[in-house]
């Protein structure tokens, strides 16, 4: 086999011949690493199913071994949990220290100019409605594994190592909205308490759960709206000087 | 993701707690705490040990400044370690030329294809660029069913042969 990959290597000589590894074989990743260094030179390492029980032996001793670097890290079945490799960043997770750096960048890679505009235009004019906030669940799960996602605030990570979070947790708030009409989405206000048990009815949820999500919702609004205040106050402070 | 090499590596430091300096003899214990960490999260030993005596050594020639403690300068230099044990800098990925050609190697079940998959998607969505996937695996079943497959869910073209069983024919009519 492997003569058979160094004949392909021969006869396309490629940009990078990248060399994928298991992380989960751990020591054992470092010898295949080595015998297929030997044969092909490669360009590259790849580590994959970082999201398994990783305890890190690979990611850490492989660069040492061949001397080539990690380029990729790859976790999970999904096409676009792909991260290119940072050492430094890879460093401050293992001790903790968090990744504000990718968390950032992933917020970037979701984040659309346009639509936020949009939506501080709404929530200024206090007419941030369940729609909109549907858009930002869909976001926020844009950005990947939520328990990943927590794990690079610096801090929290070792605190929730053992609860479990799931992508499910906002099932039931998408239920709930997705049981909505389009013109209660958009107008809260017209929800009265038969269109409730209609929602809970919808969404397979208790009334009293829908009841509690809505007040959560209005308490959002009205954070939203006081905080408005301010700034209109401030703007106006700011105009008398 | 490393959970337990966390959690062992921030007990080391602890050990460190409440000590007004480096010394030798209030080190050692957590150099060798370290060392183990390391070793349990299956690390070679020797590289384990040559990275707690690197460790050891900038650790000993540092000044503890009254503003931090040793602890948090032990975890400074450790991680400035992990990162140089892990590659330093980030490295670049060369995907010049036309067609850049990137040739996939590994064991089985190691997660080539995914990862083509996963790497084409990241070559189009982020850098633009159009990529395609060559099957050049001829020996297991389904192989070359699974990265059309793949291909197809990122919307990247497969090149296929699916008669021609010369995996160096292949790629040579594919480029």
């Amino acid at each position: 086999m492997m003569a058979e990959v160094a004949n392909i290597k021969n006869a396309v000589s490629p940009n990078e011949i990248l060399f994928v590894v298991d992380s989960m074989t751990g020591q054992d990743a470092v010898n295949t690493a080595k015998a297929f260094n030997d044969r092909l030179d490669f360009s590259g390492v790849v580590l994959t199913k970082l999201d398994g029980d990783t305890r890190g032996g690979a990611a850490l001793s492989i660069k040492y071994t061949v001397n080539k670097p990690i380029k990729f890290i790859s976790s999970g079945e999904k096409m676009d949990t792909l991260d290119v490799f940072y050492p430094d960043r890879m460093a401050q997770r293992i001790l903790g220290m968090g990744d504000i750096t990718s968390l950032v960048e992933k917020a970037q890679e979701q984040f659309d100019e346009e639509q936020a505009k949009k939506l501080e235009k709404k929530i200024r004019k206090n007419k941030f409605d369940f729609a909109d906030f549907k858009a930002q669940l869909e976001q926020i799960k844009k950005m990947g594994n939520l328990k990943d996602l927590m794990g690079m605030i610096p801090g929290v990570g070792k605190h929730i190592k053992d609860i479990d979070i799931s992508d499910d947790s906002f099932k039931g708030i998408e239920a709930i909205i997705n049981s909505m009409t389009p013109q209660e989405r958009a107008d809260p206000d017209l929800i009265d308490s038969s269109r409730r048990r209609r929602i809970a009815k919808g969404s397979g949820k208790d009334i009293t759960e829908v009841n509690s999500f809505m007040k959560q919702f209005e308490q959002m609004r009205e954070m939203m709206k006081n905080m408005n205040k301010m700034n209109m106050f401030g703007k106006t402070m700011g105009m008398r000087k | 993701m490393f959970e337990s090499l966390s959690d062992k590596l921030e007990s080391a430091f602890k050990n460190l707690k409440g000590q007004g300096r480096i010394t030798e003899l209030n080190i050692a214990s957590t150099v060798k705490e370290i060392r183990r960490a390391l070793v349990d999260a299956d690390v070679n030993y020797k590289i384990a040990k040559e990275f707690t005596d690197r460790v050891k050594d900038k650790a000993m020639g540092e000044k503890v400044i009254n503003a931090i403690s040793p602890g948090q300068l032990m975890t400074k230099i450790v991680k400035d370690e992990l990162a140089d044990l892990m590659g330093g800098q980030e490295s670049s990925f060369d995907a010049k030329g036309n067609p850049a050609v990137i040739l996939i190697a590994g064991l089985q079940g190691s997660g080539k294809t995914t990862f083509s998959g996963k790497l084409a998607n990241y070559l189009k969505t982020r850098k633009g660029l159009s990529p395609l996937l060559v099957a050049a695996d001829v020996y297991r079943p389904a192989a070359i069913e699974q990265l059309k497959i793949i291909g197809d869910q990122v919307g990247v073209d497969v090149y296929t042969e699916e008669e021609n069983k010369n995996p160096v024919s292949i790629v040579q009519n594919a480029v």
